[in-house]
């Protein structure tokens, strides 16, 4: 019988690439590699004929087993589906962090990742591994960066090696002490385009579907442009259609907690600009829990201003937040005696 | 609740697929079918310990069969599903939690109503957890919970004279030979109407003039000559013990009433559960001790739905020390250092003990 192969995952392409999505060195270790028997029609094309090979010997299943879960990752940011892989094993915290071109939103990922690889967390936390520590490293070095007109318009199913995609990264904590939980942390890799086409167009709200399960939202602004006399209106009033349009047309859950993350605090002396401090009260108003944070990513004076300040209270936020409303207030049936409506 | 598949569904897939949503609302239907059966109620007790504290906690990795006869379930529909428990743990807690939510909010049958007791039970003393769209899920089951109960309670309360207005209604026959076979009938449910009526009105009574009387029956002394911890415990029990199932939500105010009648407010500060289950110990096994279902076997495989009465039975056995407790935590769920008011944990146990009713009780809904 001929044997051919093929992988579960939809987007691998080994079959007739003969290269593994998950960038395994020999395929056949990959636990998505199957082997199957092949068609007569195929059978022609074939070159690897099985016939005349033994009969492999019997394996133990048990050990067969551990080496199919002992999974190796590429380190690339993962798709919607790679990142299933980690959610229906574990509760993943999903974090959007969206924002404008140019604002931050790739230096906050990239200073975490430093924090988190030069054991620089805040006490009471612990690095705990990462799907895509070479996602991250690629970020930091600059070598990973969107090119025009080819953004997709959704977070993708897989990634590619070969172009930066809307995706996400993984970043595993643990706490050091006490019940020493775990937490998973999704965090997305989104172009800043996406948040000026929601700003223009309603129809651009598709892209941004997932956040239905996000666990906090991280709103990134410059805050150097919103303290700016010239620039802080334009900022600010863009910001404020872009979360009528997350309330409105995207219909962000209430119980999701936003972090309004202003960047670049060390241009501008820690100060929360006014106007960051107005839309505050505007997100506020939507019904949401906010939080501001001035923040700077990467200091340009270290010796004012430390480095990461700000990244890690967003993420700490979002974690901590246990403002459930509204479910355990549902309404009580009238007892129909007196016996029954006694409240003590 | 299989209209909440996607939602549910979500803590294990950001963006499931129109066809993996269908497959898992099918399995969830499957599952909710199987655990309405009554020879299927230790999956179902499983379930409930699976959501409140996930597939992955020491309970099932000691013990896997339950998770097992979920991935089963949902394995017939999906192939694609791994089938090692630390690959697909949250995955087979959001199909339970579908299936349980479809059984309490679709079914009337028994099992449901355990399903809400038992749900109930386990919920009530747990710190709320941190994960916000799991926190969502567990709230929904809970107040579907609660909802299901009240309205089951208020059902079996409600005073009903229709065998009487059917009696009244009757006519004498012309033929009186067959007067016999058409009064019997309705005789024999006037009968039934007024003993039924007189059930309900024995629990009021019975729970009214213990309450007015302020005594410990198990105790022997004034619920105010205990100690509030002491007081919590006999409330707890004796109430539980007086009430038809399920229990009338007022339960929770008139444990309210005799925990805390005549007691300073600083006799109701925060108690850790070690505090309060060592001095609980011997006199809380003696109260959950049946013949029909001895406690024993139930917490030894549902130290979820019974945490109190778990924790108390270990400390009891084994003494407290550092390594019971990180046990006690691994199989319950709840740390030895978690706290609630006297009145709250008087609540668990009554929750506890109406659960174990439930489980040899026959009657009720």
């Amino acid at each position: 019988m001929i044997v051919a192969v093929t992988c579960e995952k939809a987007d691998c392409t080994v079959a007739t690439t003969g290269t593994c999505l998950l960038s395994q060195p020999n395929p056949s270790e990959c636990p998505h590699y199957r082997a199957k028997s092949a068609s007569p029609a195929s059978q022609a094309q074939e070159v690897k004929p099985q016939e005349s090979e033994p009969e492999p010997p019997p394996v133990d299943l048990s050990a067969t087993a551990r080496r199919a879960s002992r999974t190796f990752h590429a380190g690339i940011e993962l798709g919607t589906v790679d990142a299933a892989d980690i959610m229906k094993s574990r509760y993943g915290h999903v974090i959007a962090v969206l924002g404008s071109t140019d604002v931050g939103k790739t230096c906050f990922l990239c200073s975490l990742y430093l924090m988190a690889s030069n054991a620089m967390l805040p006490s009471g936390y612990l690095f705990a591994g990462s799907q895509s520590l070479q996602a991250f490293e690629d970020r930091a070095r600059g070598l990973r960066e969107w090119k025009d007109g080819k953004l997709a318009k959704q977070l993708v199913d897989h990634t590619h090696l070969d172009t930066r995609q809307p995706s996400l990264l993984h970043l595993g904590l643990r706490e050091a002490s006490g019940e020493r939980r775990r937490f998973d942390l999704l965090l997305t890799d989104l172009p800043g385009e996406w948040t000026d086409n929601l700003v223009k167009k309603a129809s651009a709200a598709d892209a941004f579907k997932f956040l239905a399960r996000a666990d906090g939202i991280i709103v990134v602004v410059d805050g150097k442009l919103l303290m700016a006399d010239e620039t802080r209106h334009a900022v600010q009033q863009e910001m404020i259609y872009f979360v009528d349009r997350l309330a409105g047309t995207v219909g962000v859950s209430k119980v999701t907690p936003f972090v309004l993350w202003v960047s670049k605090s060390d241009e501008i002396d820690k100060l929360v600009p006014p106007a960051a401090t107005e839309l505050a009260a505007h997100i506020e108003q939507h019904g949401y829990h906010v939080t501001v944070i001035s923040a700077a990513a990467f200091s340009r004076s270290p010796a004012k201003v430390e480095n990461g300040m700000g990244v890690f209270n967003a993420i700490e936020t979002i974690l901590r937040h246990q403002d459930v409303q509204g479910i355990n207030a549902a309404s009580e049936i009238p007892a129909t005696r007196a016996f029954g409506r006694f409240r003590g | 609740m299989l209209n909440k598949t996607l939602e549910f569904l979500r803590i294990a897939d950001l963006q499931p697929s129109d066809e993996k949503v269908r497959k898992r609302s099918e399995s969830a239907k499957d599952l909710s079918d199987l655990i309405a059966k009554r020879e299927n109620r230790s999956l179902l007790l499983s379930c409930v310990q699976g959501v409140a504290v996930g597939f992955d906690g020491a309970l099932f990795t000691h013990d896997a069969s339950s998770a097992t006869e979920v991935y089963k379930v949902i394995n017939e529909r999906d192939k694609t599903l791994p089938s090692e428990l630390k690959e697909n743990a949250v995955e087979l807690r959001a199909v339970a939690a579908i299936a349980l939510g479809e059984l309490i909010t679709a079914h009337t049958a028994r099992e449901a109503l355990l399903a809400a007791t038992a749900l109930n039970s386990a919920l009530y003393s747990r710190p709320s957890v941190n994960e916000q769209h799991l926190r969502v899920i567990l709230e929904t089951l809970s107040a579907a919970a609660r909802k299901m109960l009240q309205a089951s309670a208020d059902t079996r309360r409600q005073r009903n004279s229709d065998a009487l207005k059917a009696f009244e209604a009757l006519e004498k026959p012309a033929d009186e030979s067959d007067l016999w076979d058409e009064i019997m009938p309705v005789m024999s449910s006037v009968i039934k109407e007024v003993r039924a009526q007189d059930e309900v009105n024995q629990e009021e009574l019975e729970t009214l003039w213990w309450l007015f009387a302020g005594y410990s029956e198990l105790e022997g002394k004034a619920l105010t000559d205990l100690t509030v911890l002491g007081a919590a415990l006999a409330s707890g029990i004796e109430l539980a013990q007086r009430a038809i199932l399920p229990p009338s939500a007022s339960a929770a105010g008139m444990i309210k009433r005799a925990t805390e009648a005549g007691r300073k407010p600083e006799d109701l500060a925060l108690v850790k559960l070690q505090d309060a289950a060592g001095q609980w110990s011997n006199a809380m096994s003696d109260s959950f001790s049946t013949a029909e279902v001895p406690i024993g076997k139930l917490t030894a495989s549902y130290p979820v739905l019974f945490p109190l009465v778990s924790t108390c039975q270990r400390l009891s056995a084994d003494g407290s020390s550092a390594k019971i407790a990180k046990e006690v935590k691994a199989q319950t769920g709840l740390a030895l250092t978690h706290q609630h008011t006297p009145t709250e944990w008087a609540t668990q146990v009554f929750r506890e003990k109406i659960l174990q009713r439930m489980l040899v009780d026959t009657k009720g809904q």
